[in-house]
């Protein structure tokens, strides 16, 4: 076990430093001249040199990135070319929107999908599974940027009890954590359903039936424990995703978050802050997929590396 | 009677998704015939208004035809779709079986890329990579691809690990059976279910992202209009005009149901275990 | 479907419903409380004035930070931190300071603030992006608190339009979303740097105490959003925040009241006349004949625009109201580009811009930013010039690249808009052949010594009715040669809640009347019935 937990840790450095490299890399195919648009075009020619250098942006790619690397254990992202903060700080001032936003619909997800997936799989082929197969399969294929729009027009026009965006109470929470949440109860619902048939099928329950046990009381019993490595995998690799769809889904619901700040920082060109904000995104989908699988390998003893 | 709901729902599904995606095909293919109006012309004054006898889903705000645009939408929806899944097809396969027959370090190179191109969710990588190239049908296609060929890769691997596993190959190694001989006769047919359900899905998923891009603005060039900037475009006028988003917005949706239907048919009918990671 | 689980889960979602409904009764809105809640379509870069270059940072600091002086409707100085001003001669501006005027903090106002506020911008190590329109300034003194000299290296006939900046405390460091003390009727409790700012009276204010007590100010980038929260009146006030395609339906709201009135932008279309085919003015000319402006302003603008024929505002006093204006003739675009030697290659006059077919007579990119009406405009004048053989690409560009792009000369065709003209000087700046970037905004490469000897003689004269002269000279050259093509002026467009009275709609989008402003009472409960 504690073999199993070290080495996918060491495996997780490399990924994390390729994360970086490639962010890294990216930034630096973007066209354009980063001086000039901070200072303006009245600038004069010697200031910007000055700046230049400041920035470090006169030196060889390679010495660039060597320091940049440096500056990462320190928590040091660069600054802000639009706000001349550092990155570092901008991100973590929206950071915590975006987190409570991706934990509400995570939550609500699991909230929604394990009653009714276990609804489906218990009642297989009845008309509960049919329907929640047609709304999971709908859930799942409507794209973000058109079910937040028609949450709008639903819950803020036509009934007018839900406010259009903004941040600040719960109320202003519903929208959006539906928004993202919606394909991943749906995924979750198919997820959750299909493991328990398969469990169902399998030979403890039938003797649990045998001993007189309800159907229903065996699932909750076992199955729903078998059930939650597969569950727990899902949510972690939805965990990245939801944060990837939190670049629409806030800025449809002017959201203060690191998503909508991404957009932000790609239309001001703020090459400091794209990076960042791709970056502590990656990294924490790294982070999340890591503590998945440890979770996984010490809800179900087989799960071994390689 | 469960029983028999159960069965034709489920082929139902699938033969519903089918004959869908054979009308938007044939949609897409025969457009300049079918179209009422020329997709690009534009009528100013008639701008946002709602269906008529001549316009049967409306115009936008330049007065162009919804339907015609639709239409010639369908095209390129169903391209960036197919292409994207062609080329991380393709990529897919050379660096899956790579990975798988050579081994050793050329794995582990696979495999790291594999951890890191992963380990950014969703269309952020391809955000970046659009945001960085700017709005073209080429650059979608590229940002798409780069993410898009890793689930190939794997299931190619994992089947060439298995076969490479297996006796038969020994023997057909000890007869100096070339490994592409090999990749033909026992590792693509073996590999082609998952393949063919995980390219269903594939092709629905890049219509999503690229219509998501659109939607960002980092998607397709402005007059040729795919359904993500349709709606994109629409979005402005969703309380005046809801249909210029309804229309591109159901069309997206159908054929995105109707992939993901015939996936789930195809996975079922060849019984292909879900890859979990 | 009648199973007991059903039956369970039936009372679950019933009371999320009631919750949902209760929430919605319960709603207060914020004109009731007396808020000011105004939408801006953006979120201001930097709220230190200093800095500040964006518009929505320009105008949160309107209501926040005093300047010396302020603009009028016209673009003339009125006062404002100082109470007299004179010019003893062409070089010295002496500014006399109210007496007992205080910041947020409570500190007094003095003339150190004032000196050192210029001083900062023009500190280099600053990189302040102000400092190259304050470059005349020779030196700043300060005889007493309450008298500031500046004396200039040379006379800067618009200098007192560019002291309608905001004065900060001495030694205040710069203000990234801390903005610095301001001495403006509202001081800046809270900024959260992606959702708003909160704003409250500041009653020790020069003009006295603004009406109105709480004002909040949304960053709200999403015109559907901006729309929605005015319907709701989650949002009361937007200055030129809402599409107008949407306006009908905000007029038939009835809570809310539009009021339109002249603006002081204008957008245009610029040609890269380092460009082969461009560089020719018959080109030039085949293009704007091409442009039916009166078609973008009645559909895209749905009428809340002008044509323009000039790149100065209406109300500006230089501006030449006897332009000849350019009308649509696409018979002559066409046989001006017969004579420039772009000749028809299919003969049937129109090219295509993305389905194969007729090849076009000359392929030009045309560079615009993000901004969806622009994008729209340029979709309308990428058809419109088909229409005459030339196929358009259009790219849309992040406003970063797309800025740094033009300012480069890395364009053949762009649009863009001046915003906030208050001096002829512009002209100078836009048009000089010495006002190439980084220098000034001659992006086009234009060169002519006509308009580079009246410009450098302009800025000189002190005398308006002589400068006046001299810009219409300017502006007849510049319609003949066509460096850029105007396209239309905007107008400013407020939508308000009825019960908020007293802004005054000035042609530069100021937000400095919002003191003057104050909540009408609510119509009594029965006067509403009796009128049903």
């Amino acid at each position: 076990m504690n073999r199993y937990f070290l080495r996918r840790l060491l495996h997780a450095v490399p990924v994390a430093f390729g994360v970086v490299t490639v962010v890294f890399l990216l930034l630096h195919m973007m066209p354009g001249d980063p001086v000039e648009i901070m200072l303006g075009e009245s600038a004069v020619p010697a200031l910007k040199e000055e700046l230049r250098k400041e920035l470090h942006l006169d030196r060889p790619v390679l010495v660039q990135y060597v320091e940049f690397l440096a500056g990462l254990p320190r928590g040091d992202l660069g600054v802000s070319f639009r706000s001349h903060e550092p990155v570092a700080r901008e991100i973590a001032r929206r950071f915590p929107a975006t987190l409570l936003l991706a934990a509400t619909s995570i939550a609500v997800a699991i909230l929604v999908a394990l009653p009714l997936g276990m609804l489906a799989a218990t009642r297989r082929g009845k008309a509960a599974d049919y329907l929640s197969g047609i709304a999971a399969m709908l859930s799942l294929s409507i794209p973000n940027f058109l079910l937040g729009p028609l949450l709008v027009l639903a819950f803020s026009v036509q009934m007018g009890i839900l406010p259009v965006s903004g941040y600040g109470s719960a109320r202003h929470l519903v929208l959006p954590a539906a928004t993202l949440g919606t394909g991943m109860a749906a995924l979750l619902t198919r997820m959750v359903r299909a493991t328990l048939l398969e469990e169902l099928r399998k030979e403890y329950v039938t003797a649990a039936e045998a001993r007189g046990l309800s159907r229903r009381a065996a699932v909750a019993m076992h199955a729903l424990r078998n059930a939650l490595v597969p569950v727990a995998t899902v949510l972690g690799l939805s965990f990245g995703a939801v944060l990837a769809g939190s670049v629409i889904a806030e800025t449809i619901f002017a959201w203060p978050g690191i998503g909508r700040l991404l957009i932000q920082a790609i239309d001001a060109r703020d090459y400091p802050l794209v990076q960042g904000c791709v970056l502590v995104i990656a990294l924490c989908t790294v982070a999340v997929n890591l503590a998945t699988d440890l979770l996984c390998a010490r809800l179900d003893p087989r799960i071994r590396y390689e | 009677m469960n029983e028999l709901l159960r069965r034709t729902a489920r082929h139902r599904g699938a033969a519903a998704g089918l004959a869908v995606l054979a009308v938007m095909v044939l949609a897409a293919a025969l457009a300049p015939v079918l179209a009422t109006h020329d997709p690009f012309v534009q009528s100013l004054d008639e701008g946002l208004t709602g269906p008529t006898a001549a316009h049967w889903l409306g115009q936008d705000k330049f007065g162009r035809d919804v339907f015609s645009r639709l239409l010639h939408g369908a095209r390129l929806s169903l391209a960036v779709g197919i292409g994207t899944v062609s080329i991380s097809l393709a990529i897919g396969l050379i660096a899956g079986s790579l990975a798988g027959f050579l081994g050793g370090w050329a794995d582990r190179v696979f495999t790291s890329t594999c951890d890191v191109l992963l380990a950014f969710p969703g269309i952020l990588l391809a955000i970046g990579i659009a945001a960085v190239r700017g709005p073209s049908f080429g650059n979608v296609l590229f940002a798409l691809s780069v993410l898009g060929w890793v689930g190939y890769a794997r299931v190619i691997r994992a089947q060439v690990l298995k076969v490479k596993a297996m006796e038969f190959v020994e023997s057909a190694r000890a007869v100096g059976a070339p490994p592409s001989r090999m990749l033909l006769t026992h590792i693509l047919p073996n590999a082609l279910s998952p393949i063919l359900v995980e390219a269903t899905f594939g092709v629905a998923r890049a219509i999503v992202a690229e219509a998501g891009l659109s939607f960002l603005g980092l998607g397709v060039a402005a007059p040729a209009a795919s359904w993500g900037s349709m709606i994109g475009e629409g979005r402005h006028f969703l309380f005046v005009a809801p249909h210029l988003v309804t229309a591109p917005g159901a069309a997206i949706l159908l054929t995105v149901m109707a992939f993901n239907f015939v996936g789930d048919g195809l996975r079922d009918a060849l019984d292909v275990r879900e890859d979990m990671r | 479907m009648g199973s007991p689980r059903h039956r369970r889960l039936l009372p679950f979602f019933l009371s999320i419903g009631l919750l949902g409904g209760v929430w919605g009764c319960a709603q207060k809105l914020p004109i009731d409380e007396g808020r000011l809640v105004i939408a801006l379509p953006g979120t201001p870069v930097s709220l230190d004035p200093r800095l500040a270059t964006d518009a929505y940072g320009e105008q949160v600091l309107q209501m926040t930070h005093a300047s010396l002086v302020r603009l009028d409707a016209a673009g003339d100085p009125m006062s404002e931190l100082a109470e007299t001003w004179e010019t003893p001669d062409p070089q010295t501006y002496v500014f006399r300071l109210r007496p007992g005027l205080r910041f947020h903090d409570g500190r007094p106002l003095t003339s150190a603030d004032v000196r050192d506020t210029f001083a900062w911008i023009l500190d280099p190590a600053r990189r302040s992006p102000h400092r190259a329109m304050y470059r005349t300034i020779a030196s700043i003194g300060t005889p007493d608190a309450r008298t500031v000299v500046f004396r200039l290296s040379e006379p800067f006939a618009p200098f007192l339009s560019t002291m309608a900046r905001g004065i900060v405390p001495a030694g205040s460091p710069a203000g990234g979303y801390t903005p610095p003390a301001g001495a403006g009727p509202y001081r800046i409790d809270d900024v959260s740097p992606d959702g708003e700012a909160r704003l409250s009276a500041f009653d020790v204010y020069h003009g006295g105490p603004p009406g109105i007590r709480a004002v909040t100010v949304k960053f709200v980038p999403d015109s559907n959003v901006r729309f929605l929260e005015l319907k709701m009146g989650s949002v009361n006030f937007a200055l030129n925040g809402v599409d107008p395609d949407m306006l009908p339906a905000v007029e038939a709201a009835g809570r809310l009241a539009v009021e339109e009135a002249p603006g002081g932008n204008v957008s245009y279309l610029g040609f890269n006349l380092r460009d082969r085919a461009l560089s020719d003015p018959r080109v030039r000319r085949a293009i704007a004949l091409a442009i039916d402006r009166d078609a973008i302003v009645r559909t895209i603008w749905k009428g809340h625009a002008d044509v323009a024929e000039s790149i100065l505002p209406a109300g500006s006093w230089a501006r030449d109201p006897a332009l000849p204006p350019v009308r649509p003739d696409l018979a002559r675009a066409r046989r001006l580009l017969d004579e420039a030697g772009y000749p028809d290659p299919s003969g049937d006059g129109a090219g295509s811009t993305v389905l194969p077919g007729p090849r076009p007579r000359l392929r030009l990119t045309y560079k615009t930013s993000q901004n969806e009406v622009r994008r729209r405009v340029a979709t309308v004048i990428q058809e419109q010039l088909r229409q005459i053989g030339i196929s358009v690409e259009i790219q849309s560009l992040e406003w970063g690249t797309f800025f740094s792009d033009i300012k480069k000369g890395n364009f053949q065709l762009y649009s863009l808009t001046w915003v906030g003209i208050s001096d002829p000087d512009i002209y100078r700046n836009a048009f000089h052949s010495r006002s190439a970037p980084p220098d000034g905004a001659n992006r086009g490469g234009y060169s002519n010594a006509r308009v580079d000897r009246l410009t450098d003689a302009a800025r000189r004269e002190m005398s308006r009715e002589k400068r006046r002269e001299m810009y219409l000279e300017v502006q007849r050259v510049l319609a003949r040669d066509l460096p850029v093509f105007p396209l239309w002026a905007g107008r400013n467009l407020l939508v308000r809640d009825r019960r908020l009275i007293g802004f005054s709609l000035a042609p530069d989008e100021n937000y400095a009347s919002v003191r003057a402003m104050r909540v009408a009472p609510k119509p009594s409960v029965a006067a509403a019935g009796a009128a049903r």
